[in-house]
């Protein structure tokens, strides 16, 4: 060999010597090696640089609230748990209501959020919105809440106008073996028996009991609020992964609740108006089955059908319903640049109500169905996949309203690794409830004239349109190190033919003893502009510490059209807080501690006279062995109690009273 | 200066010396790991598949052809485009770029007598049978234990003893 020829190949293996590229010649040598072997070898460190990715490459204004953020929050019901998804806003009522929305319009009744849990649609189409005093679920057995801000109509459908919030329990096999929780305080108590185990080799289940129930809270005078409640649940899940792709998940709840409330009982004769304590009772169930296929490493279809019934009775009204829910969807790749998901669904609800002199409907009983379709294509417009085109429309066809469609068009740009940006154009309707076309509701007793009572009727109106928003969307993703990430979303929403209650002539009621009905009824004649910005944040700053704040920044404008006499909608943009902080602590001094506080400003809400408030929760949690933990929630902790909203629709506002909560969960 | 080149060889060529890239040393995993896996009878020649990608570079080439587990056995090499059929592999290695398809890919290997490994943190707990991670700039692996289980593969004892036997997200 010549020495020429020598050096040219030491010059070759230089460079793939000393760096970590071993040639194969040497990784062919390395696989002689037995795996003790292997497993002392130390690894190349430039490639260990390579990190996970942890954020969800989502167009929209996305925030995960995870089991651990449940477990360290000592919250002990689902709406108290929204309070920490930045942009949320939550104000608890009374002992069993809250107002939740996101982007303004809160409200008791607020109809602008599509809830779901594990695919099942929470509310109501009585008045679209959640009977949250009957919802509960297994807090340890969510595997993550989902609140997506913004119009979800254009995959969701209607009623997604401002959000969109999907909780998600986790798989039978993620919750094996037993579980036993209890706890009480000043105000609460509650119990929890969950057990899970094997079906056979590929399936799993798991049964729950549960019992939250909670005291009354005080008036700002100090008494007793008369607003107290109980709900008592049980259900099941089980979910096999089958051979061949395919998953099935069967489950279902049955539950009871009451809570007790206050109303203003009319009389024709003096005194015209009394408080009246009443108990809500509601009584219900569903069952829900889904079957998904996968057909290929990029293909799968998923089918579901749930049923749904539930009987709420109060005072003599009785509602009850029956929900038959049928949907589909398959999602493929089509070539290297295309994610496509479309699907359709069909839905039945039918509802009985008892009417009353104070609360009914017309028709008393009323079938609807709603039948849609929908698409989405994320198109990935350049080679490097950094840059991608989201299209996509929903078209649905309700008893209502007739045809809505709710297309978007979304861009994302992964600017790098750790910067993303996205913008989005939607549209999305809010289709009417039963009660904004049917409802018959005795409001208020006016003054008499001519010595013949005047009742204040609100009046359903069967030819009431759909509300609807364009939304323009854009936000900025960062995250810099796996320890911190930072999030910004800003919003344009024009909202139009918003539902206005607009008087109409009086008319007199025959009887032994007259009185005269002046209606008010649901129109479409406001529309509003809101526009906002949403901050976040998340640090780590090591294993022990983590910092989480939040600011929303809300405006709104409404305006009534010029023929609109209803003067009270206007006083919607005093009902959203216009600045809202948070701030959240964890601590872990030691793998057996944690610690966390959670401190929250809430601006006035001058429609209803709430001063500004500033809210702080903090919970100690103790795991004194492997299998049981001991918490200690505090909650309200800086006043010894507050209005966080006020009910509209009642004689009485209760305060949200400082408490003090613990609990021990024991897994087995 | 011929010294000095000599010098220059041996680093190279001798193991010892050599800091092993990652994918090298993970793709010699793979092929050590086989050998503790009993595939349901009747199974083809023990075929690896590649999906999401190549992070081993030329070391998934130098398996190719190589006895295992017996020598008469030759293992197969194969990179497969998202979307191909994966019931033909024995092993499939899901590169991170493929990490959103990992349920389906989990779902389909089912029953199917497909070992799936990958290298992502969080795989093992979303249904992964084997998944590789870095403690201390060495290379170590989980194991999913149910899901291999159901996937009809039998792990021999001594890979579960250099294992960290996981669960499906459990709760603490």
């Amino acid at each position: 060999m010549s020495r020429r020829l020598l050096l040219f190949f030491c010059l070759l293996l230089q460079p793939t010597g000393v760096s970590a590229n071993v040639s194969a010649d040497d990784s062919a040598s390395l696989t002689d090696y037995s795996l003790e072997q292997l497993m002392d070898l130390s690894v190349a460190v430039t490639s260990a640089a390579r990190k996970p990715q942890k954020l969800e490459d989502a167009a929209a204004a996305i925030y995960v609230i995870t089991q651990e953020d449940i477990r360290r929050s000592g919250m002990t019901s689902l709406p108290e748990l929204l309070r920490m998804a930045p942009g949320m806003q939550v104000a608890h009522i009374d002992g069993s209501t809250w107002a939740i929305s996101s982007r303004g319009f809160n409200a008791k009744n607020s109809d602008n959020l599509l809830v779901m849990l594990d695919g099942r649609v929470l509310h109501t189409p009585t008045f679209t919105g959640v009977y949250w005093d009957a919802q509960d679920v297994v807090l340890e057995d969510i595997e993550r809440i989902e609140v997506i801000r913004g119009p979800g109509g254009a995959l969701w459908g209607a009623n997604a106008v401002s959000g969109v919030i999907n909780i998600i329990t986790k798989s039978a096999s993620a919750t094996q073996g037993g579980l036993v929780s209890g706890g009480g305080g000043n105000f609460e108590r509650q119990g929890t028996v969950r057990y899970g185990g094997k079906i056979n080799e590929t399936g799993n289940f798991r049964i729950y009991a549960r019992n939250i129930a909670q005291d009354n809270f005080r008036l700002a005078s100090g008494a007793d609020a008369h607003d107290q409640r109980d709900l008592r649940s049980a259900g099941f899940r089980a979910d096999w992964g089958l051979a061949g792709g395919n998953s099935l998940t069967v489950q279902g709840d049955t539950y009871a609740s009451d809570s007790d409330h206050t109303g203003s009982a009319i009389s024709l004769s003096p005194p015209s108006s009394t408080p009246i304590g009443y108990t809500i009772d509601q009584k219900g169930g569903n069952l829900l089955t889904r079957w998904k296929r996968a057909l290929s490493t990029t293909s799968e279809w998923t089918a579901q059908f749930y049923y749904d019934y539930y009987e709420r009775r109060y005072l003599n009204v009785d509602e009850r319903r029956d929900t038959y829910d049928l949907d589909f969807q398959h999602r493929f790749l089509w070539g290297d640049a295309h994610d496509i998901v479309w699907g359709a669904g069909y839905r039945q609800t039918g509802d009985r109500m008892d009417n009353t002199i104070v609360v009914a409907f017309d028709p008393a009983r009323r079938d609807d169905r709603v039948a849609g379709a929908f698409f989405q294509d994320e198109i990935a417009l350049n080679r490097d996949k950094d840059l991608h085109l989201i299209v996509g429309s929903k078209f649905e066809h309700n008893d209502y309203t007739g045809f809505e469609h709710q297309p978007n068009v979304r861009l994302r740009w992964k600017l790098d690794e750790q910067r993303t940006v996205w913008t989005a154009l939607s549209r999305a309707v809010h289709t009417p409830s039963r009660t904004d076309a049917d409802g018959l509701v005795t409001t208020t007793l006016l003054p008499a004239t001519g010595g013949i009572a005047n009742v204040m009727q609100l009046q359903g109106n069967p030819a009431v349109q759909s509300e609807h928003v364009r939304a323009f969307e854009a936000g900025y993703r960062i995250h810099p190190s796996t320890r911190a990430q930072m999030d910004v979303s800003a919003f344009y929403n024009a909202h139009r033919n918003l539902m206005t209650i607009e008087p109409a002539d009086p008319y007199l009621v025959a009887g032994a003893q007259p009185y005269r009905i002046m209606p008010r009824i649901f129109y479409n004649k406001a529309s509003a502009t809101t526009y906002g910005l949403e901050w976040s944040g998340n640090w780590q700053p090591s294993d022990k510490w983590q910092f989480k704040a939040a600011y929303t920044w809300l405006q709104m404008n409404i305006r009534r059209d010029a023929d609109s006499l209803d003067t009270s909608i206007e006083s919607e943009v005093g009902r959203s807080p216009q600045n809202q902080f948070q701030l959240h602590v964890f601590h872990s001094p030691s793998a057996h501690v944690d610690l966390s506080g959670a401190l929250y400003y809430v601006d006035s809400l001058p429609s209803l006279n709430v001063p500004a408030y500033v809210r702080l929760d903090a919970r100690i949690g103790w795991r004194i062995r492997r299998d049981l933990e001991l918490s200690l929630t505090g909650r309200n902790l800086l006043d010894s109690r507050q209005p966080e909203f006020v009910n509209t629709s009642g004689p009485r506002t209760s305060e949200v009273s400082r408490s003090l909560f613990g609990a021990a969960t024991w897994r087995f | 200066m011929r010294l000095l080149c000599g010098a220059l060889l041996l680093l190279a060529l001798t193991p010892a010396h050599a800091v092993p890239s990652e994918y090298d040393l993970k793709a010699a995993f793979i092929f050590q790991i086989a050998k503790f896996v009993e595939w349901p009878a009747g199974s083809a020649p023990p075929r690896l598949c590649v999906l999401g990608g190549n992070p081993f570079g030329a070391a998934l080439e130098a398996l190719r052809g190589k006895p295992s587990p017996s020598p008469e056995r030759k293992m197969e090499v194969t990179l497969l485009d998202m979307g191909a059929d994966i019931r033909e592999c024995s092993m499939l290695f899901i590169a991170s770029p493929a990490e959103r398809h990992l349920e389906r890919i989990v779902a389909i290997s089912r029953g199917a007598g497909i070992l799936t490994i990958g290298d992502t943190e969080g795989f093992a707990k979303r249904g992964a049978m084997v998944n590789f991670y870095l403690e201390n700039g060495k290379v170590r692996f989980e194991i999913n234990l149910d899901v291999a289980r159901q996937g009809g593969l039998k792990i021999s004892s001594k890979l579960l003893s250099l294992a960290r036997i996981v669960d499906f997200q459990q709760d603490r």
